[in-house]
This record gives structure tokens, C-alpha cells and sequence, in this order.
């Protein structure tokens, strides 16, 4: 029985895999550093960046982009236990090339098909849930708490789609965010003052908005009631369509439900129940690897 | 007035309009003012009836001179009236894109003074978002019957998507219960948009510095069961319209009795079943390659209201099944009740590199719901099969209760 244990980035998933294959190891666990092991006695991989980039350059030559997607997009999920699968995942790219991504069949495949599917829906998801807010400085701020870690990925569809504007994706839950400033991301967070009073006042209250903002806010919710057909009022599949745990950032109030807004997530925590310490120092790196997998250059397209 | 009032009432009076579709059109953004409408189209939000919300549907007014039979804006209705001027529209469109709660405009208006005169305000705020705010993203118009044609090609030359509605499926309903609608004029901007939309695929065939005009497309929409057209009668119209006109979408909305009039018929709740089955047989003709002769005819001039069209076309064609899943092509796969483009591609997909079982299928995402009394895997059936159509049909039938899903989600299922 053989644990291993990594870094916690996505480099050190990656030199991880790429010493299994090397050495034609079949660890029985693959965890990130300070997650608890089942299996004790792991060893730490150590992330080394050449070897990481060795194997991505490798998959890129062998198999299709869409293949390194579902292997970031896993990384991304946060899930626990997602390594082994991906593992086999990319040993079965490496052996097949292009074709993997039609093995259905396969477990493997389609265990990471599925959760690459959960990531980039979640991603799509947000690209219409993100409610911007207008700050006093013409900045346009949007707090958001996914289950992924996909702001980079959300932010990246805002690059397109509201190239012109400044704004930042902020991620309430796992404390970062990333900025565009017309004309490149970066990544940021924010001072720990204002978001305690934006945890303890709440995001619509706090005096950083810009003086319209309330008003096309009030405009929206006037929008929103009276666009729904009374007769047909459907709380089921508004919550089925839109979950509630994506309301609180909203603007408009659903019906569905009494809105309220429930326990907030407490910073630096995330759904796998890693320690904090995994994902810190990671968020930079994160970005470049959003740039260098996802074609986006990061600047002015 | 506030203009929280006029959003009230101009929103409110727009509801109805079922296309919410901000998909097709993509419209990239050069690094210059705001947006892009992207391919898949994005829902923001869903309203408390749970369909979604993905553009800022309004009417500019409902100040409306006509008086058709199943409006509630008619101008013989005592309604609040209200009228946006096109800068608050363009405005409130612009900010609202800006904070992301939508994906673009939806634009319609009742017709005040004259067709022309609401032409050219619908124009000046589809102008006015692209020219003045560079706005980049999705833009639905509606073009008024009796327009001159240089204002809908002016619509066409801004907005993504231009629609006439052509309202009801046949010239006698439309005399009967919107006298002052003509077919003919209806007809005309279909057929103005119809050639105009074509050319211009053309020119950026040849070079992509042509302008855009209408990249969307056109759709249009129609009552049903307002009048008495039976459902063979409509998906006729639809696939004509489609073929003649090359329409994106044809719209069905089952007509919901805001007035009392003598000349409509009797009903207390919108017909939802009937739309719903409307749409899967147009989804049918549209992307199955099924033509509405298939679905309906003189004999069976209803769809069916128990099973899904597919399965209703099965059940009558029992003898061309079992379809064997190792072998058949993909043409035969999409006739499989059930089987969806996704999954038909995926079961040629698969067995290719590996023989194909029957545990396989739902692995690779196949529903066997329905498909699983269609289809034999190695000659064999999934299970002890019942032989009858009468027997299969029972067990497709939902239990005697109205199903409470919204038809906007099944159109996108596998069928
Ligand atoms: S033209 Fe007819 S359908 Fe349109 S708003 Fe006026 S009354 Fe209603």
C-alpha cells in the first residue's frame, strides 16, 4: 500500500504523475499535503516545474487541447480523491492520443469527463449569475462563492465579454480575486477591513457603491417581478435551474423559497475540507496556467 | 411617470412573448465598446416561473391602435398605457448589460400612430445602442407589419435578430381576430428579411468586412388555440415558413385568455401540453430531419398528447424496429425514441474501438427510458420485451397528472 502526497498545486499534481509514469507506479492514494490520508507513511512529492511542463508539452503534442482542459478542469474541481482517476486518465491520453476523449466507456474517462463537466458548467452558470456592482471609483466589483475554484475561468469569459470596463471577480470563499484593468488580469485580495464589513453589512449596503448603483439595482428587481407570469409560478424549477446557494450574490430576489441569506462562508475554507494552507501561494500560478492551457493570452485579444 | 412604473407596465405587457432565445449570433467584440453575444446563448436568471431570463424584454409602448382579439394591450382594453422614450430603453439596456443581469434587448412595441412611426423608434434605440455605446450584445427586434422596408432593413443592419410575427396559423383566423393585421403584410418584411439575410451570407462568404445584417437570423411567433387550426395545420405552416422564408424559429405560445370576447373560444388554462408537444415535433423537423407529413396528417391531424412525437411516430411505424444498436447508421439511431443527436453520435463513437454491450449504453449517457423497447444489442432485446405497440405506448403514457416542467427545458432534452 502506497500513499503519495503532493504540494497541493497544480504543478506538484502534475510532477506527481509524471514520477508514476516513470517509474510505472500505481500509488493506491494521490492526496494533497495536509489533507488526511487514509493511508499513512505517504511520501511528498516535491513539485518541480520543468518536470510538470515536460508532461503538459508531451500531452499537448500527443493528444487533443481539450484533453489538458479536463485535466486542469479536475484540478480546478477540488474534489477529494479525484487524483488516482485522473491519473489513469492520463495514462490512458498518453497511450491513445486523441481518442480518449471518445472512451465512454472507460471509468476512468468518464468519471473525469464528468467532473470536468461539473467545472466548465459551473463556469457557464456564473458567466450569468455574476452580478456586478458599480464602486464609487467606476470599478465594477462581483463577489461571487463557487463550489470550484473557477473564477480564473469566469474571469476569462468577462475578458471577452466586457473587454472596456474595469472590474474585479471576487471569490468570497476561498479569498481571491482577479482584476481586469482593460487590459490584463492579475490577481488580487482584498484588505481584510473591508471584507469583514462587507461580511457584516452585506454587499448592497456597505458605502463603496457608486450613487446610481442602488437605483438600476431597484430598476432590475422591478424587471424581474413583474417579467414572471403569475398563473404559472414554478418555485420547483426556478431552484432547479438556478440552486439556491447562488442567490445570495444576487440582485434580484427569487420567490422560489424564502431568499435569505443563510451562513456565509467563512474565508479560506472550501467544500473539500482542505486546510487553507493548499491553496495558498497557488492562485498565481493558477492564472498563468489559465493562460498558457485556455489559449487566452491574458491581454487585449 | 417613474420609470420603475413604465417597467412595470411595459414589462409586464412583453411577458407573454415567448422567445427568449439570445443564442446563433456571434458577434465579436474588436476590443471596442461593450460586449459580445456569444454562441450558446446564457441564461442571467429565472423568473419566479422558472423560465429564464437571459434578455430585457420590453415593450417601448403599449400604447397599441389595434385591437386584436387575444392582446391585452388591445387598444379596447381599459390597461395602464405606458411609453419609454428610446433613451430610457437605451439606457437602462446599457447598465443592466454592464452588471451582467442580461444578455441583451428584446425589443417590441404596440403599434402607436402608424407602423412607420413605431419603426423609427424601435430603429433609433437599436441605432443608438450600436452606433453611441458600441454595444456588442444580442439584440432581438421586432419588425411591425406595414413598415416601409427601409426601416426594417435599417433593424436588420443593427439587431441580431428580426422577427414578424405572423400571430395565427391560417389568413381567416388572422381577418377574424386581428382585422387590422394583413397577411400581406405580415408576409412581406418575412420575405424583405428572408432574401436580405441571404444575400448577406453571401457577401461574407466573399469578404468579412461586409456588414452584418440580421446575423440571428429571423424567427416568428403564433397563437395556438385561439383559433381552431388543428395541429397538422400549424407544423405545416411552420416547415413552409421555414423552407420558404429560411426562419431560424417559428414560436408557438398556447394562447392565454386575458379577454372576454365572443370570437375566442372558452378556455381557463393556457394549453401548455399542446405547445409543448409542438415545439418537440418542430425540434423534430428541424434537426432530425422528420418533415411534418411524418408526424401528422389527414388521418392523425393532432399530436399525439400522451407520447412525445418521436415515440408517437414509432409506435405507428412499429414495424421498422427493433433497430439493431451495433449496426444501424446514423440516421436510423436519430428515429429511436430516446436517442438524441449526443447520444447517436457517441454509440457510433464507442463502437468503434470496442465491441457494444447493452450495459455500455447508459454509461455513455444513453436514456433508456424509451429507447430500450426500440433497440436490440446483438439481436437480443435489453430485457423480456413486450411486443405490442399498445403495450408500449401504456407504459410511455405519463399517470393521469400534468407534467410541471416548463417547456423551455425539455426543448433542449434528448428525444
Ligand atoms: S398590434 Fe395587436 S397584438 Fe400587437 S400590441 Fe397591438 S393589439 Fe396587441
Amino acid at each position: 500500500m502506497t500513499a503519495w502526497e503532493y504540494d497541493g498545486t497544480f504543478e506538484g499534481l502534475l510532477t506527481a504523475f509524471a514520477a508514476a509514469i516513470d517509474m510505472d507506479a500505481h500509488p493506491d492514494d494521490i492526496a494533497p499535503e495536509g489533507a488526511q490520508l487514509a493511508l499513512s507513511g505517504a511520501g511528498l512529492i516535491a513539485g518541480d516545474p520543468a518536470r510538470a511542463e515536460r508532461l503538459v508539452s508531451l500531452l499537448r503534442t500527443r493528444c487533443a487541447p481539450l484533453t489538458l482542459k479536463h485535466i486542469l478542469y479536475c484540478f480546478l474541481s477540488e474534489t477529494s480523491g479525484y487524483e488516482r482517476t485522473l491519473l489513469e486518465y492520463v495514462r490512458c491520453a498518453l497511450a491513445h492520443g486523441k481518442r480518449v476523449d471518445t472512451f465512454h466507456a472507460n471509468d476512468a474517462v468518464r468519471a473525469v469527463h464528468e467532473l470536468s463537466r461539473k467545472v466548465s458548467g459551473e463556469i457557464h452558470r456564473l458567466g450569468g449569475l455574476v452580478r456586478f456592482r458599480e464602486l464609487g471609483d467606476g470599478t465594477f466589483w462581483a463577489p461571487v462563492e463557487p463550489d470550484h475554484n473557477v473564477v480564473c475561468g469566469v474571469a476569462l469569459h468577462f475578458m471577452r465579454r466586457l473587454p472596456n470596463q474595469e472590474w474585479i471577480i471576487y471569490d468570497m470563499r476561498r479569498g481571491y480575486g482577479v482584476r481586469w484593468d482593460t487590459h490584463e488580469c492579475t490577481p488580487v485580495t482584498m484588505n481584510e477591513e473591508l471584507d469583514a464589513r462587507i461580511r457584516k453589512e452585506g454587499v448592497d449596503t456597505v458605502d463603496i457603491l457608486s450613487a446610481s448603483e442602488q437605483k438600476y439595482q431597484a430598476y432590475w428587481r422591478q424587471y424581474f417581478e413583474a417579467i414572471s407570469i403569475g398563473a404559472r409560478t414554478n418555485p420547483r424549477l426556478q431552484r432547479r435551474n438556478m440552486p439556491q446557494r447562488y442567490w445570495r450574490y444576487l440582485v434580484e430576489r427569487p420567490a422560489g423559497g424564502a431568499w435569505r441569506a443563510g451562513p456565509r462562508a467563512v474565508r479560506g475554507t472550501h467544500l473539500s475540507g482542505r486546510s487553507p494552507g493548499c491553496l495558498r501561494g497557488t492562485r498565481e500560478r493558477n492564472l498563468l496556467y489559465w493562460k498558457a492551457n485556455t489559449g487566452a493570452t491574458g491581454g487585449r485579444e | 411617470m417613474q420609470l420603475e412604473d413604465k417597467i412595470s407596465i411595459l414589462s409586464g405587457a412583453a411577458k407573454y412573448d415567448v422567445s427568449c432565445a439570445s443564442s446563433g449570433s456571434r458577434r465579436h467584440n474588436k476590443g471596442m465598446g461593450m460586449g459580445s453575444a456569444s454562441c450558446a446563448g446564457i441564461c442571467h436568471s429565472w423568473s419566479d416561473d422558472g423560465r429564464c431570463i437571459s434578455l430585457l424584454k420590453i415593450l417601448l409602448t403599449n400604447r397599441c391602435m389595434y385591437d386584436c382579439a387575444y392582446c391585452a394591450n388591445r387598444c379596447s382594453n381599459p390597461v395602464p398605457r405606458a411609453a419609454f422614450t428610446p433613451e430610457e430603453v437605451v439606457d437602462l439596456t446599457v447598465n443592466f448589460y454592464k452588471r451582467n443581469y442580461i444578455e441583451g434587448l428584446f425589443l417590441s412595441s404596440g403599434v402607436e400612430r402608424s407602423p412607420d412611426y413605431t419603426m423609427e423608434q424601435l430603429v433609433r434605440v437599436v441605432r443608438a445602442l450600436r452606433m453611441q455605446h458600441e454595444f456588442h450584445g444580442y439584440i432581438h427586434v421586432k419588425a411591425i407589419p406595414g413598415a416601409s422596408e427601409t426601416l426594417i432593413e435599417d433593424a436588420g443592419r443593427y439587431a441580431d435578430r428580426v422577427s414578424v410575427n405572423i400571430e395565427l396559423p391560417s389568413e381567416r383566423s388572422l381577418n377574424l381576430l386581428a382585422p387590422q393585421k394583413k397577411r400581406g403584410d405580415i408576409l412581406m418584411p418575412m420575405d424583405f428579411l428572408g432574401r436580405h439575410i441571404l444575400a448577406n451570407r453571401d457577401e461574407r462568404t466573399r469578404s468579412r468586412r461586409a456588414p452584418l445584417f440580421a446575423p440571428a437570423g429571423q424567427s416568428t411567433q403564433m397563437v395556438v388555440s385561439a383559433s381552431p387550426e388543428p395541429d397538422c395545420q400549424i407544423l405545416h405552416l411552420a416547415e413552409s415558413l421555414y423552407r420558404r422564408y429560411r426562419l431560424k424559429r417559428v414560436y408557438y405560445s398556447a394562447y392565454v385568455p386575458v379577454n372576454e370576447d365572443a370570437r375566442l373560444p372558452c378556455v381557463r388554462q393556457p394549453e401548455l401540453l399542446r405547445e409543448h408537444r409542438l415545439y418537440q415535433a418542430d425540434w423534430l423537423v428541424r434537426f432530425y430531419n422528420f418533415t411534418a407529413g411524418e408526424l401528422v396528417d389527414e388521418a392523425h391531424p393532432q399530436l399525439d398528447r400522451d407520447v412525445d412525437p418521436k415515440s408517437a411516430w414509432a409506435l405507428n411505424h412499429f414495424e421498422r424496429f427493433p433497430i439493431e444498436v451495433t449496426t444501424a447508421d446514423y440516421e436510423t439511431l436519430l428515429r429511436v425514441p430516446g436517442l438524441g443527436v449526443r447520444s447517436a453520435r457517441r454509440i457510433i463513437g464507442t463502437r468503434r474501438h470496442a465491441p457494444l454491450r447493452f450495459e455500455d449504453l447508459p454509461k455513455i449517457g444513453v436514456v433508456m427510458k424509451r429507447a430500450r423497447y426500440f433497440l436490440t444489442c446483438h439481436g437480443r432485446f435489453a430485457e423480456q420485451t413486450l411486443q405490442s405497440p399498445e403495450m408500449i405506448r401504456a407504459l410511455l403514457a405519463p399517470p393521469k397528472a400534468p407534467p410541471d416542467t416548463g417547456v423551455q427545458l425539455s426543448l433542449f432534452g434528448e428525444m
